[in-house]
């Protein structure tokens, strides 16, 4: 429906004759369109579906989905309405998949259809799995922001309406007042998901009441969606932006009648153009169907939305560097006092909040603050999605509700380490968050339990890791990040950032000494203290944490002259064991041309000239060689 | 508000308002420039004194980036701000009478500032040619 | 309203910074991307000073050159911790300019000698502390900015040499606090960033006055005629001088 819909009861109307005219028993084929299954050929899959269905004349609807959340097994497809789970298909062979799929499993009659085992989930037990619901994966999951993800059209303004999009917003517009709006925010208990944690209903509140300048004889206020999410290994925010646009827009709508906003802008990383498609078609649609612009659905109240590319700079998912940057200037963060909330873009008071924050607001409003105050711990409510990602047998995003631990998610969730090794820590938050270790597991995940330990929630970002990465590296990999994004504006964090990567690299490099981890104390401290903004105020967390629960590691670096992990190149020996067959395949490969040896030999490699590449240990097919620690 | 009254007929040319002028106003440990000058007139009738005229509108306040000069409300001059002076030099390029100039040696501009509302050049004139009235 | 710095208590006005009421009181607080005359920075971060709100809370570290000052604020300006965040700055910032004698002695008085970090490969001097770029601002000409992010940000014209928006005022080089901006004068030549200029000499005594192009930017900004502004400050008084004389009536109205 592309025209305007006109008041409250005609958006309910539609509604209604949208579910009707619905058949729940129809059978689909929903194919996950997210940007990591598109990268696994998933366009060509519909497609191919698509002309399957017609060439078999079939009625069933095929339908390109936002993300489903598991990552790794894409491209993922679930029928309708039985919800049998298929994984990985197309990647052998996209025209079998589709054809037996289409064969065996759609074109039969309900409860006679026939499985394709090839394509099932299998448990690391090797369990084949039949329905969505009982992968292990989704089942330990709480899918509440997720759920529109795996069935809608995300380009279809229809099928978010039939699926109960907008309807806070006509109970809003319709019976509550923007402070009544506001009140069941604050009640709710909803702290922001951007990583800070601050309440989202008090920062509301202060927007609500603070002075602002007039524009065309009324006061100007913005709410701004920060969609920036530069942290590595995090893509919440993308999903939810590709899977669901109209749930970003519904919560900003409704924000911006509790605050009094008339305008807003969501400020998308340009790195996300899948993302910043969608907004713009939903963007699109809601102003054609009144939902977006002035008198919105008649009843007067006037907001109208734009969105804003970032141009590649991790900076401006900090809040003054954002609203810098949406103002044409360059991102750098100012000082706070004044706080958005009192000045912001242009001088106007501003609220600034994360896509996952916006996306609870319908949530909120349409089932009240107390259903998600039942959600969730004492101090932090609702649910958290989390990028889970690293070396878990499934990585993908995972929605939990705050206070799951952190076992449930890697273990049950994420099925355990990979390749039977050993679990060594999880890192949380990004750059500006922290590792934990195994002892930690049972940590129920919470915004003050993951602070307390000596981490935070930042954005959701959560990265498993496994005894063979290395603690120095990664602390090392997170300066490195962290240098290359300062801002530059102040100088502890654009000097001193270069001071702490410059003896993180002597670390693993091998001149580490007692001294560089005294230095790294110093140093971190001045960092964390006098930066300008959490970019620098957060930076030293990878560093500290990882010396308070892996000091060991650091000390094997320094005294041992040892990467145990087998990671640092300047630490670790190449060395090619007796289980090797001789089939020459290292010593052809090996760059440096340093490996020696008869066919069907052992073979020797010349540690003095060895550049420890790792190119020979990853084209062994005989697990033959071994990284050894120590040089 | 008193004024620093110039009588150019009663200039006699000694010069004394220029050494009392930059010995009220220091750079380090040396007289500063003065901030008056009393060009000796030939025939020697005299000399003529010229000296800020504190103008209503001046040019030098308008064209201060950053707002280094401003109207003093107590003594009515135009006061020069050091601190907030990026040594732009346009406030010596605009005057039209030349009474602002800026001092190599100290990195500063100079003009008179009425001595803060007790002005020496007024007090050291032996032929009333400067008065504070 | 009121306010503590290390436990003295002062006035203080609606509006003024923390580094304002400071200083009045005599309080020395060492600054380097601070200038009256140009919007604070809050960069170099030397400023910075420990404020609590209660006496039970934990200090914050706020630059005091933009912390607004607030009735009942307990400010500490001379922490052990603050003189140690001062000492490590001014170390970190000589690994860029070990050449200025500025920092050199800041540094000093805060027992730093040498920098002991790894020096920047070929240090310009330079410390971003963005006076030079404000300054401009305020000129009007904009004609640099920094380039660059990070560590690697450098005070550049556009597309590194189109000097075509610097008007040849000095400003730059004149508020540097390290003096790494080169300017040369030679005869009515100056040469900055790159490009030669040709200040107009006295119409009175041929001594350099501005540069044509400076000339233009001020009667743009001001509506000043141009032709006025090519005679130094003596020369003008010269010229007063006459022009009083023939008024008044005196020595044939000619100044010696």
């Amino acid at each position: 429906m592309s025209e305007r819909i006109p008041n409250l009861a005609a958006l309910e109307a539609w509604r209604a004759s949208l579910q009707a005219a619905h058949d729940a028993n129809r059978k689909a084929i929903a194919i996950c369109a997210g940007t990591g299954c598109k990268a696994y050929g998933s366009d060509k899959l519909a497609e191919a579906f698509r002309k399957g269905v017609a060439e078999r004349g079939l009625d069933v609807d095929v339908r390109a989905t936002g993300c489903h959340g598991f990552c790794e097994r894409g491209p993922l497809v679930v029928i309708y309405p039985s919800m049998i789970f298929y994984q990985e298909v197309g990647r052998k062979n996209l025209a079998k998949d589709v054809a037996e799929i289409l064969d065996q499993t759609v074109a039969a009659a309900p409860g006679a259809e026939q499985i394709v085992p090839r394509l099932q989930y299998k448990t690391p037990a090797g369990e084949a799995v039949v329905h969505e619901r009982d992968v292990p994966f989704y089942k330990h999951q709480n899918r509440l922001i997720l759920s529109f993800n795996g069935k809608i059209d995300p380009e279809s303004l229809a099928d978010y309406v039939r699926n109960g999009g907008y309807r806070a917003l006509g109970k809003a517009l319709g019976s509550m007042t923007p402070e009544q709006v506001l009140a069941e925010v604050e009640a709710s208990g909803l702290r922001g998901r951007g990583g800070a944690g601050f309440p989202t209903g008090r920062k509301w509140r202060f927007t609500r009441t603070a002075d602002a300048p007039r524009v065309d004889g009324r006061p100007m206020k913005y709410v701004v969606c920060n969609a920036d999410e530069g942290d590595p290994g995090a893509f919440m925010d993308r999903s939810v932006l590709e899977g669901n646009p109209h749930g970003v827009l519904e919560g900003l709508l409704l924000g911006a009648y509790a605050i009094g906003a008339r305008e807003g802008y969501v400020y998308v990383r340009n790195e996300y153009p899948l993302a910043v498609q969608r907004l713009t078609k939903a963007i699109a649609d809601a102003r054609a169907a009144g939902l977006l612009g002035d008198d919105i659905l008649g009843t007067g109240f006037a907001f109208d939305l734009h969105v804003t590319r970032g141009a590649g700079a991790f900076v401006c998912g900090e809040e003054t560097a954002l609203i810098g940057s949406v103002e044409g200037n360059k991102g750098q963060p100012r000082f706070r006092p004044p706080y958005p909330a009192v000045s912001g873009l242009w001088g106007c008071p501003t609220n600034i909040n994360n896509v996952e924050t916006w996306v609870n607001v319908p949530l909120i409003v349409d089932r009240g603050a107390a259903w998600f105050a039942g959600i969730g711990t004492a101090g932090s409510k609702g649910t958290k999605i989390f990028s889970l990602v690293g070396k878990v047998n499934h990585t993908g995003l995972v929605e939990v509700p705050m206070g799951a631990s952190l076992r449930h998610i890697v273990e049950h969730i994420g099925g355990g380490i990979k390749d039977g090794r050993a679990f060594k820590a999880v890192q949380t938050g990004g750059p500006s968050g922290g590792c934990l270790p195994e002892s930690m597991l049972d940590l129920e995940v919470d915004f003050d339990t993951l602070t307390a330990a000596g981490s935070m929630m930042g954005s959701g970002g959560m990265i498993v890791m496994d005894d063979r990465t290395c603690m120095v590296d990664v602390a090392r990999y997170f300066i490195d990040f962290l240098i290359q994004e300062s801002c530059g504006k102040c100088t502890p964090c654009r000097d001193g950032l270069i001071q702490m990567g410059h003896l993180m690299h002597d670390l693993v490099e091998g001149r580490g000494t007692h001294a560089t981890l005294d230095r790294l104390e110093a140093l971190a401290p001045v960092v964390r203290d006098a930066s300008l903004c959490a970019l620098g105020q957060t930076a030293p967390n990878p560093v500290l944490s990882t010396l308070k629960y892996f000091r060991h590691e650091y000390l094997a670096h320094i005294d041992d002259k040892q990467c145990p992990a087998g990671v640092c190149k300047a630490l670790i020996t190449y060395r090619i064991t007796d289980r090797c067959t001789g089939c020459t395949i290292c010593a052809v490969q090996c760059p440096e041309k340093v490996i020696t040896g008869e066919k069907k030999a052992l073979h020797l490699i010349d540690e003095a000239r060895c550049t420890r590449c790792g190119v020979c240990h990853s084209v062994c097919t005989f697990d033959a060689i071994d990284i050894l620690p120590g040089r | 508000m008193k004024q620093l009254v110039v009588t150019p007929v009663r200039c006699i040319g000694c010069r004394t308002c220029e050494i009392a002028c930059a010995f009220s106003h220091p750079a380090g440990k040396t007289p500063g420039r003065s901030r008056i000058r009393a060009f000796p007139i030939r025939p020697p009738e005299g000399g003529l004194p010229v000296v800020c005229f504190q103008c209503d509108q001046a040019a030098c306040v308008l064209v201060c980036p950053t707002q280094a000069l401003t109207r003093n409300e107590t003594t009515g001059a135009v006061d020069y701000h050091d601190l907030r002076c990026i040594h732009c030099k346009a406030c010596v390029a605009a005057c039209p009478f030349g009474n602002i100039g800026y001092d190599d040696g100290t990195s500063r501009c100079f003009k008179c500032d009425l001595c803060g509302g007790d002005p020496e050049c007024a007090k050291y004139c032996p032929s009333r040619a400067l008065e504070f009235a | 309203m009121i306010l503590t710095i290390n436990g003295r208590p002062l006035a203080a006005r609606p509006g003024e910074t923390l580094l304002q009421v400071a200083r009045r009181a005599g309080i020395d607080l060492p600054t380097l991307c601070h200038h009256e005359g140009l919007e604070a920075w809050g960069g170099c971060r030397l400023c910075v000073v420990e404020m609590r709100r209660h006496p039970d809370e934990a200090p914050k570290v706020v630059p005091s050159c933009l912390q607004a000052a607030e009735d009942g604020l307990r400010v500490e300006t001379h922490t052990e911790n603050l003189l140690r965040i001062r000492a490590t700055l001014l170390d970190l910032l000589l690994t860029r300019a070990p050449g200025s004698e500025l920092i050199r002695r800041l540094a000093l008085e805060h027992g730093v000698g040498d920098t002991t970090f790894v020096p920047q490969a070929e240090p310009s001097n330079c410390i971003l502390c963005t006076l030079c770029t404000r300054a401009c601002a305020a000129v009007g000409a904009f004609a640099i900015s920094t380039a660059g992010r990070g560590a690697e940000g450098e005070i550049s014209l556009p597309f590194v040499d189109d000097a075509d928006a610097c008007v040849g005022c000095g400003s730059c080089a004149a508020v540097c606090p390290t003096g790494c901006i080169e300017l040369k004068d030679e005869g009515l030549a100056r040469t900055i960033w790159g490009r030669t200029f040709q200040r107009v000499p006295c119409e009175v005594s041929g001594e350099p006055t501005i540069t044509r192009e400076h000339a233009a930017l001020l009667s743009k900004r001001t509506g000043l005629p141009t032709d006025g502004f090519f005679v130094t400050d003596e020369g003008r008084r010269r010229q007063t001088a006459d022009t009083i004389a023939a008024l008044v009536g005196v020595g044939e109205g000619r100044a010696a």
